[in-house]
C-alpha cells in the first residue's frame, strides 16, 4: 500500500474560451476548432477524441471560418486574410488577402479544388487550391450586406450563401444571383440568415435570427417548408452525409435534428422536414455543429465544452476545455509549479504540513502556506505559448511567439529577494520552436519549427545548441517526456510513432505501432522504460534497451483494462514514483488512475485468482490484494476537473484541479427559457 | 279495493321489470360525428343515442343491439351512416335517415367466453378489426374481419394488444398500430406484392403509452403516453422511425384526434384542457376550463366542430374554427370514473319533481326523471374542481348527503372532504328556494358541525313553533335554524354518539335512530330519548330507518340491517316482523304505504309496513348492485295494473351508473314461468309460525314479550344465556333486557327514561349525573360506552360552545 499526500492546487486560474467554429475532416478523423482568443484546437477523433495539438493565437488572430483541404487546414478572419495553418510547425505557412475585407465564412468545393470566401463587403471570393498554396481566382459581383455563412453545391456550380434579410443563389456558370427575400420588406426588424445549406437536389437550408429554418426551392425562390425548431437565433446548421437529416442549433441550446420525410398518402408520396429528436447537451449557446461520416455529432460553443453525440444509442460525451500541453510545468525536485498565462508566468512552490498521513481521505492542516516565489511578464503584447521549468526551479523558459526566452531564477535567500537573470546570449543555430523540455538542470530539448528536436545547453548567460535529434523525415513532434536523469528523451509525433533517444548516446529506438493514436507517455526513472497509453485504453510498456515490450506488458497489458474502456476521456499524462517502482500513475480529466504492477512472481501465482475490480475514492492510493491482470487498477474519480496529476518529490503528489462552477461563473447568462415548474 | 288488488296480483305474480329511464354514461365510449356534421352518436349502454351538434337535443335513440355496445364510428364520408358494435360481436350498419339497420353477427361463438373491447372499420372495402378480451385475460387478441363478415372466417392479428378503446388505429395506407406492453407495434400492410403483414415493434421506453391516433390524409401516427407527452411518429414502418415530440400535458394523454385534414392535433386529458397543436406552424392553442377531465375527442370531416366528452358525462361541442365551446350536451350528471359516483343517492323534489342526485363533483344536480333530462346544477361546495396532479392524488369534496323538506323549500347538504393531509372538511349547508326568481339559496354554512363524518341528515315534516326554518336532525348534533327577522342562529344543539341512520316520523312528533345496532326514538324538539328497541340477534348496525306513512302503518318503523329487514310496532314496542334478505337500499313511497327493498343480487320486494307479507317481488331484476332506490309520485295516471305502482313509481339506480324504473307488465305469461321455477326460501316469516328454533316458537307466541330471545348460534357465548320471564311487567321487561345484554347502556340510559321505568331506583352514580346535569343545563346524554361516568364527563367536555359560520347567499 502505497499512501500520498495530495497537493490539490485549485488557484490556477484557467478561464476556457468559448469555441468559434469547427471543421471535421472524414478521412483524417480530425477535428480543428477555433476559440475566442484566436486559438486553433486539432482533436484526434480516431478513437476517443482528444485534444492532439494546439495552433496558439494571439492578440490580432481572429477565427471565423476554418475548412480542410485534404489534410490542410485553412482560416479566415476578421483581419480579412485567408491563412493556411502548417500543422507541424504550428505556424501560418500562407496570408492571402480577401477581397471584401473581414471575412466570416469559408466553403470548400466538393472536388475540393476551390475555397470561397464571404465577406463583410459583400463580395465572394474564390481560390483555386493548388499544392503551394491558394491562387485568387476570381471575386463574384458585389452584394449589399455582409456575406455571414456560405455553402457549396455538390455539383460546384452554385453556391448560396446568407445575409442579412435574404438568401442568394448564384449560379457560378450563368453569373446570375437568384436572391431568396426573407421576411417582409416593411418589417423593421431584420431577419439574419446566420447559416445556409445546399443539399444535392437543390434544396436550400437557412436558419435565422427568428429561430426558424427554412427549406428553399432553388429554382423557384421560394420556401417550401418552414420549421420554428428554436426559440432564439439559428447560428449553425450541419446537414447528414445522406442528406435526409440536417442539425440544428443556435443560441437556444437544444441541437434539433430535422429529418426529410416522405409519408404515404392516399394521393402519393409527400416530402416534409420534421423537427426530430432534440439534445439538450448545451448549456449555452452553441456556434459551431460539425457531422461526421457515420452520423456522429460534434457540438461546441460558449459553454467551452466541446461534446459529441450520437444516436441510437443516446450516447453523449462531453470533453471540457484544457489548457494547452505547456501550460502547467511542475518542479519535482523543488516542489513548485509553474503556471502559464497569457502575458506571464507564475512560478509557485507548494506548501506544505507538518503532520504525516493520518487516515486516507482526510485533509492535513497546512503549517506552510503555498509561496509564489515568482510573476514574470513578458513584453506587451507578447502572448506566451509554452513554458517549462527545470527540475529544481533553478531555470525558467517560455516560448513567445516561437522565439525562446530562458531565464535564471535564484530562489531567494533568507528574507531577501528573489533574483531572476535572462540568459541574453542565444545561440544562431537555435531556431524557433514550438515546445520545450527541461532535461536536466541548465539543459533544454526544443522542438523547432523544423522538425528536429535541438538539446540546448545553458551556461551562465549563455545558451548554446549542444546537438540536434532528428525522426523521420515528415514527422513532427507532438509531446516530449524524459526520464528523471535527463538522458532519455521520449518523442511522440504526429505519424503516430514513439521514438526514444538516448541524448548521450544518440541511440534511438521506435516502438511497435499501434492502431490507436497515442495520448500520452513516460519513461520510468529507474528501469527507463517507456510507458505509453493510447486512445484505446490501452497501456504498452517498453523496454528500450531490448528493444521490444517487457514481459509484463506482454503479458498482462494485452487489451485495453475494461474499466478504463468504459470512460470516454483519454489518460493524459504518465508519471512514476521512484521510491515505488512497481507504480505507474495516470490521469484523466476526471480521475486518477494507478496501476500497480505485481510482483512477477506473485503474479503468476494469482493469475487465477478471481477477477476483482476495486476502486478507491478519496484523496489517497491504496492497493488490493487482487492481480488479476497481473496488474491492478485503482480508479480514484475526482469530483473536479483534472488538469494535472504528477509525482513531486518524497511522497506526494500534485493535482491541479479546475471546479467546472468556476468556469461556469466566468461565461456569459444563457438564454432565458421559461421552464415549467421552475423560475 | 287495495286489498283486493294486492291479493289479485300476488295471486297473478305479475311481472315486474326494469325499465331504463337512463342507459348510462354517453363517455364511455368515443362519440362519433356525422358526415354532415349535424349529428354526434354514442354508446350508452345497450343503445346509441343521437344528439344534434346544434342544439344539443338528444334527436333518436337506438336500439339494435341486444348486449351492451362498444362503440360509434362513422361509416361514410358522405351519408349520416354510422357503424356500432355490441361486446357480443354483433355489428349493425344503420343510418339516421332509417330506422332499418344492416345486422352482421361477426360469429363469437368460436371465442367462446369473449367479449369485444372495441372496434376499428378501415378501408374501402370495410374491413373490421375487433380487440376481443378472452375472460380473464389482461390483454386482447386483434381479429380483422372483411366482406362479407358471416361467411369469411376472420384473420388473426395479434395476442397481445392492450385493452382500451384507442389502443388500435389504422392508418390511411392501411398499417395497422396497436399498444402493447411492450411497446407501439405496426402491422405493415399487406400489398399485393406482399401479402404477409409484417410486424415491427418500436420501443417506447419508460413511458407507456395511453392512446393512438392516425393521421387522415398520411402516414403519421400520433402516440400519448402517460407522461403527458405527444409523439409524432413518421416512417413508421421503417426500423427507424422519425419522432417528433409534442409536450405539454403533465397527466396522462386521454384521448388525441387530428382535424379533418391532418394539419391539427387536439389532445386532451385530466387537466380539463384541450390543447389544439397546429403541426405545420408548431404552435399551440389552449382552450382550458372545460369542466371535468376529458376522456375522448372527436372530430367532424368539414373541420367545423370538435366534440369533447368528459368525465361528468357530458359532451362538449366546440367550434373548431374560433376554438370555442358552443354547447353542451349534458347526460346523467356524475363521475363516470368512480365507482361509487352517487354517495347521496336519490332524493325526491316535491317542487320541481325531480330528483336529486349527485352531479358533477361538488354539485347537485336536478334531474327530471319523467323526460328523462337534466334541469339544472346546484354547485354545493362553491369551489373551484381540482385537477389531478402526475405524483398525488388530490381529493374534491363531495356532497355526501342530501334531505329536502317537505315542501320542497328547504334543502341540506352535507359535504365531506379528507386527504389525511389537512384537517378535515366537514360542512352542513342549508339552502332555500326563492319562488320569485325560482333559484336555491345559501342560507346557512356551519363548518364542522361534527368531529366525525355526517352518516345521515333529514327534515322534521312539520317545522316546529316559533320556526320558520324546519328543525334537521343530523347524527350527533342537532341542529335548529331560526330565522327571526333576517338574523339566523342556532338555537341549540345536542350531542349524540354513534347514530347510524335516523328518520323522522310523518307528524314529525318522533325521531327514531339507528344506534349501532340498537333503535332509539327520540323526541325531536327536546331531544327526549324515549326508549329504545333492540333484538339480541340483530348484532349487525342499522342501515336505514323508515317509519311507515299511512293508515294502519303509523306506529310502524322498518329497519334495515345488512341482512335483515324488520318492522316495530312502536305502541306495543315489539318487533312485528322480520326477514332475512341481503338488502342493499331500501324506500318508501310517499303516497301510499308501500315500501320496496332492493336486494344485492339486484332482487325487488314490495311489502306494506304492517306485514311482511310481500306485495309484489320479482327477483333479478337488474344485473348490478342497486345503489339507492326512491318512489317518485306519477305525473300521469299511469297503466300499471298493480296497486303499489299506481301513484308512484319506484326508481334505483345502480352501480354501473344507470337509472332505472320498475315497472309492472301485464305480460304474465313470460314472466309466470320466470318465477315458476324461483323458490322463496330467502323469504323468513317470524310470524309465519316456522320460526328457526323451537325457542323462537315459544317466543313468537307470546305477544306480550318485548324481546323474544333467541339463542343464535354464533352469538352463543354464556353471558348471552337464555332468560325469558312470561311476565307482563314492562319494567322487569327492560331491566331483563338490559341485564343480559347492555350492562353498561342501561346505566348510560337518559335519567328521564330510567325514571320512567323504575322511579325509584335511581343508583347514586346516576343521581350524580342527574345533578350534574342539572347544574349545566346539559342536554341529556346517551352513550354505549365502558360506564355511564365516563359518558358523562365526555359530554360535559363536548358540550362546548361551538360556533357555526354562517355564509349569505
Amino acid at each position: 500500500m502505497a499512501q500520498y499526500t495530495i497537493h490539490n492546487i485549485r488557484f490556477y486560474d484557467f478561464h476556457p474560451k468559448a469555441i468559434q467554429c469547427m471543421s471535421y475532416e472524414d478521412e483524417t478523423s480530425r477535428l480543428a476548432l477555433s476559440r475566442a482568443d484566436g486559438s486553433i484546437e486539432i482533436w484526434n477523433c480516431k478513437s476517443r477524441p482528444f485534444m492532439q495539438l494546439v495552433l496558439p493565437g494571439d492578440n490580432d488572430s481572429s477565427v471565423e471560418a476554418l475548412v480542410w483541404c485534404r489534410g490542410r487546414l485553412f482560416s479566415a478572419g476578421l483581419h480579412g486574410f485567408l491563412l493556411e495553418h502548417n500543422l507541424a510547425s504550428r505556424e501560418v505557412t500562407l496570408r492571402t488577402p480577401v477581397t471584401g475585407g473581414p471575412t466570416w465564412c469559408l466553403t470548400l468545393s466538393k472536388d475540393k479544388k476551390k475555397l470561397a470566401a464571404g465577406t463583410e463587403g459583400g463580395y465572394v471570393c474564390i481560390f483555386d487550391v493548388v499544392d503551394e498554396g491558394v491562387v485568387y481566382d476570381r471575386v463574384l459581383e458585389k452584394q449589399e450586406g455582409r456575406i455571414l455563412h456560405i455553402a457549396w453545391h455538390s455539383s460546384g456550380d452554385y453556391i448560396v450563401t446568407g445575409s442579412v434579410n435574404c438568401v442568394r443563389l448564384w449560379s457560378l456558370k450563368e453569373g446570375r444571383v437568384t436572391r431568396c427575400a426573407l421576411g417582409a420588406s416593411n418589417r423593421k426588424d431584420e431577419v439574419i440568415v446566420w447559416c445556409v445549406g445546399i443539399l444535392d437536389d437543390m434544396t436550400l437550408v437557412s436558419g435565422d435570427s427568428c429561430g426558424k429554418v427554412c427549406f428553399w426551392n432553388a429554382e423557384l425562390g421560394t420556401i417550401t417548408h418552414s420549421v420554428q425548431t428554436h426559440k432564439a437565433d439559428v447560428l449553425t446548421l450541419a446537414i447528414c452525409v445522406d442528406q435526409n437529416s440536417v442539425y440544428v442549433a443556435g443560441v437556444d441550446p437544444t441541437i434539433v435534428q430535422l429529418s426529410r420525410v416522405e409519408t404515404n398518402t392516399s394521393r402519393g408520396k409527400v416530402e416534409m422536414w420534421i423537427k426530430g429528436n432534440q439534445r439538450s447537451v448545451h448549456t449555452h449557446d452553441v456556434r459551431a455543429l460539425a457531422v461526421t461520416a457515420t452520423d456522429r455529432v460534434y457540438s461546441g460553443g460558449v459553454d467551452t465544452i466541446l461534446t459529441l453525440s450520437y444516436y441510437p444509442p443516446k450516447i453523449v460525451c462531453k470533453f471540457p476545455a484544457l489548457p494547452p500541453l505547456g501550460s502547467i510545468s511542475v518542479a519535482q525536485e523543488a516542489e513548485s509549479l509553474l503556471l502559464q498565462y497569457s502575458d506571464h508566468v507564475e512560478l509557485w512552490r507548494l506548501g506544505a504540513s507538518s503532520e504525516e498521513g493520518g487516515d486516507s481521505g482526510t485533509f492535513l492542516p497546512i503549517t506552510e502556506d503555498r509561496v509564489k516565489m515568482l510573476e514574470l511578464h513578458g513584453k506587451e503584447d507578447e502572448v506566451i505559448q509554452w513554458c517549462a521549468v527545470s527540475p529544481k526551479a533553478l531555470w525558467i523558459a517560455y516560448l513567445v511567439q516561437g522565439s525562446l526566452r530562458i531565464y535564471h531564477f535564484t530562489p531567494p535567500a533568507s528574507g531577501g529577494q528573489p533574483r531572476v537573470q535572462r540568459v541574453r546570449e542565444m545561440s544562431r543555430a537555435i531556431e524557433r520552436s514550438h515546445q520545450i523540455l527541461w532535461l536536466s538542470e541548465a539543459r533544454l530539448a526544443s522542438a523547432s519549427v523544423t522538425g528536429t528536436i535541438q538539446v540546448i545547453s545553458v551556461s551562465g548567460s549563455e545558451a548554446v545548441m549542444e546537438k540536434e535529434l532528428t525522426l523521420e523525415p515528415g514527422h513532427s513532434v507532438l509531446q516530449m517526456t524524459c526520464d528523471m536523469e535527463g538522458k532519455t528523451l521520449a518523442v511522440v509525433d504526429d505519424k503516430n510513432t514513439i521514438t526514444i533517444f538516448d541524448i548521450e548516446g544518440g541511440k534511438s529506438a521506435v516502438l511497435p505501432g499501434h492502431s490507436a493514436p497515442c495520448t500520452a507517455v513516460g519513461i520510468h526513472p529507474l528501469s527507463k522504460e517507456v510507458v505509453a497509453v493510447y486512445a484505446d485504453m490501452s497501456i504498452k510498456e517498453y523496454d528500450p534497451s531490448r528493444k521490444r515490450y517487457t514481459a509484463f506488458c506482454r503479458k498482462h497489458l494485452n487489451e485495453p483494462s475494461p474499466e478504463l474502456v468504459k470512460k470516454h476521456s483519454v489518460i493524459q499524462r504518465v508519471s512514476f514514483d521512484p521510491d515505488h517502482p512497481d507504480l505507474i500513475l495516470l490521469h484523466n480529466d476526471s480521475a486518477f488512475v494507478v496501476v500497480q504492477k505485481g510482483k512477477k512472481a506473485a503474479s503468476e501465482s494469482q493469475e487465477r485468482a478471481p477477477k476483482m475490480k476495486k476502486v478507491m475514492s478519496g484523496s489517497s492510493l491504496g492497493k488490493g490484494e487482487d492481480a488479476g491482470m497481473g496488474a491492478q487498477l485503482s480508479v480514484i474519480r475526482r469530483p473536479n476537473q483534472v488538469l494535472l496529476f504528477s509525482q513531486v518529490k518524497g511522497k506526494a503528489v500534485v493535482s491541479v484541479e479546475l471546479n467546472p462552477l468556476q468556469v461556469m461563473d466566468h461565461l456569459p447568462s444563457p438564454l432565458k427559457v421559461k421552464k415549467y415548474g421552475g423560475t | 279495493m287495495g286489498k283486493d288488488t294486492r291479493e289479485d296480483a300476488l295471486d297473478h305474480c305479475l311481472a315486474i321489470q326494469a325499465v331504463q329511464k337512463d342507459w348510462g354514461p354517453i363517455v364511455h365510449y368515443k362519440p362519433a360525428v356525422s358526415a354532415s356534421s349535424r349529428f354526434v352518436a354514442t354508446a350508452s349502454g345497450r343503445s346509441i343515442k343521437v344528439f344534434s351538434t346544434a342544439s344539443g337535443k338528444l334527436l333518436q335513440e337506438h336500439f339494435h343491439h341486444d348486449y351492451k355496445v362498444v362503440g360509434v364510428q362513422r361509416a361514410s364520408a358522405k351519408k349520416d351512416e354510422f357503424v356500432s358494435c355490441d361486446e357480443e360481436g354483433t355489428v349493425c350498419f344503420w343510418s339516421i335517415q332509417s330506422e332499418e339497420a344492416q345486422k352482421f353477427n361477426l360469429g363469437t361463438s368460436s371465442h367462446r367466453q369473449a367479449r369485444v373491447v372495441s372496434f376499428t372499420l378501415f378501408g374501402k372495402d370495410r374491413q373490421l378489426l375487433l380487440l376481443v378480451q378472452n375472460k380473464g385475460c389482461k390483454i386482447g387478441h386483434l381479429l380483422c374481419f372483411a366482406v362479407p363478415y358471416s361467411s369469411k372466417p376472420p384473420t388473426f392479428l395479434a395476442k397481445d394488444v392492450e385493452l382500451g378503446v384507442n389502443k388500435v388505429v389504422v392508418s390511411v395506407t392501411e398499417h395497422i398500430a396497436f399498444i402493447s406492453c411492450k411497446g407501439l407495434i405496426i402491422l405493415t400492410a399487406s400489398t399485393k406484392s406482399r401479402k404477409k403483414r409484417e410486424r415491427i415493434r418500436h420501443m417506447v421506453g419508460e413511458r407507456p403509452l395511453t392512446c393512438l391516433a392516425s393521421h387522415p390524409s398520411q402516414d403519421v401516427l400520433a402516440s400519448g403516453d402517460v407522461s403527458g407527452r405527444i409523439v409524432l411518429w413518421y416512417k413508421f414502418t421503417s426500423t427507424q422511425p422519425i419522432r417528433m415530440e409534442l409536450h405539454w400535458h403533465e397527466m396522462p394523454i386521454a384521448d388525441l384526434t387530428f382535424s379533418a385534414l391532418g394539419s391539427e392535433l387536439y389532445s386532451g386529458g385530466s387537466e380539463n384542457v384541450l390543447v389544439k397543436w397546429h403541426l405545420i406552424s408548431q404552435k399551440r392553442y389552449f382552450l382550458p376550463r372545460l369542466g371535468l377531465p376529458i376522456k375522448f375527442i372527436a372530430t367532424d370531416r368539414k373541420n367545423n366542430l370538435v366534440i369533447t366528452a368528459h368525465l361528468d358525462n357530458a359532451l362538449s361541442v366546440i367550434s373548431a374554427k374560433d376554438f370555442k365551446r358552443q354547447g353542451i350536451i349534458q347526460g346523467l350528471s356524475m363521475n363516470t370514473d368512480s365507482g361509487d359516483s352517487f354517495p347521496a343517492g336519490l332524493t325526491y323534489d316535491p317542487l320541481t319533481r325531480s330528483l336529486i342526485l349527485n352531479g358533477r363533483t361538488g354539485h347537485v344536480q336536478f334531474y327530471d326523471p319523467h323526460h328523462s333530462r337534466q334541469l339544472h346544477h346546484l354547485d354545493i361546495t362553491m369551489s373551484n374542481y381540482y385537477s389531478q396532479e402526475r405524483h398525488k392524488q388530490i381529493q374534491n369534496t363531495e356532497v355526501e348527503h342530501v334531505a329536502i323538506s317537505k315542501d320542497g323549500l328547504r334543502l341540506a347538504t352535507a359535504e365531506f372532504r379528507q386527504d389525511l393531509e389537512v384537517s378535515v372538511e366537514i360542512r352542513l349547508k342549508f339552502w332555500h328556494f326563492k319562488e320569485e326568481d325560482q333559484s336555491w339559496y345559501l342560507n346557512t354554512s356551519v363548518d364542522l358541525p361534527h368531529q366525525k363524518r355526517i352518516s345521515a341528515i333529514t327534515f322534521q315534516p312539520t317545522p316546529a313553533p316559533g320556526t320558520t326554518c324546519s328543525a334537521v336532525c343530523v347524527m350527533r348534533w342537532r341542529w335548529q335554524v331560526q330565522d327571526l327577522g333576517g338574523e339566523r342562529f342556532v338555537r341549540y344543539l345536542w350531542h349524540q354518539e354513534f347514530v347510524d341512520e335516523h328518520w323522522i316520523s310523518p307528524d314529525g312528533s318522533l325521531l327514531a335512530a339507528g344506534f349501532d345496532n340498537i333503535l332509539t326514538l327520540w323526541i325531536p324538539q327536546s331531544c327526549q330519548l324515549k326508549g329504545t328497541l333492540s333484538q339480541p340477534y340483530l348484532a349487525e348496525p342499522l342501515q336505514q330507518v323508515e317509519f311507515g306513512n299511512s293508515e294502519g302503518c303509523w306506529s310502524v318503523v322498518v329497519t334495515r340491517t345488512h341482512h335483515w329487514v324488520c318492522a316495530w310496532d312502536l305502541f306495543t314496542c315489539t318487533l312485528v316482523w322480520r326477514v332475512s334478505v341481503t338488502t342493499s337500499c331500501m324506500a318508501i313511497d310517499p303516497l301510499s304505504s308501500y315500501m320496496a327493498v332492493f336486494s344485492e343480487e339486484g332482487s325487488v320486494y314490495v311489502f306494506e309496513p304492517q306485514s311482511s307479507e310481500l306485495v309484489a317481488y320479482q327477483q333479478c331484476i337488474c344485473k348490478s348492485r342497486p345503489t339507492s332506490a326512491v318512489f317518485v309520485p306519477r305525473i300521469k295516471a299511469s297503466d300499471s295494473c298493480a296497486v303499489w305502482n299506481e301513484k308512484s313509481s319506484l326508481m334505483y339506480i345502480t352501480e354501473d351508473q344507470t337509472l332505472q324504473a320498475v315497472e309492472v307488465v301485464a305480460d304474465i305469461e313470460s314472466a309466470n314461468d320466470k318465477i315458476a321455477g324461483r323458490v322463496k326460501q330467502l323469504v323468513h316469516h317470524s310470524e309465519a309460525g316456522v320460526a328457526p328454533t323451537p325457542f323462537a316458537a315459544l317466543i313468537a307466541k307470546s305477544r306480550t314479550i318485548l324481546t323474544p330471545e333467541e339463542k343464535v348460534g354464533q352469538v352463543g357465548t354464556p353471558a348471552h344465556g337464555v332468560q325469558v320471564q312470561k311476565s307482563t311487567a314492562f319494567l322487569q321487561q327492560v331491566l331483563s333486557e338490559a341485564h343480559v345484554y347492555h350492562l353498561d347502556s342501561f346505566a348510560a340510559l337518559t335519567t328521564e327514561f330510567c325514571k320512567m321505568v323504575i322511579p325509584e331506583a335511581v343508583t347514586s352514580e346516576e343521581k350524580q349525573t342527574q345533578i350534574e346535569m342539572e347544574r349545566q343545563h346539559t342536554p341529556p346524554t346517551i352513550r354505549k360506552g365502558r360506564g355511564g361516568r365516563s359518558g358523562v364527563d365526555r359530554s360535559c367536555k363536548n358540550h362546548r360552545n361551538t360556533t357555526a359560520r354562517k355564509k349569505h347567499p
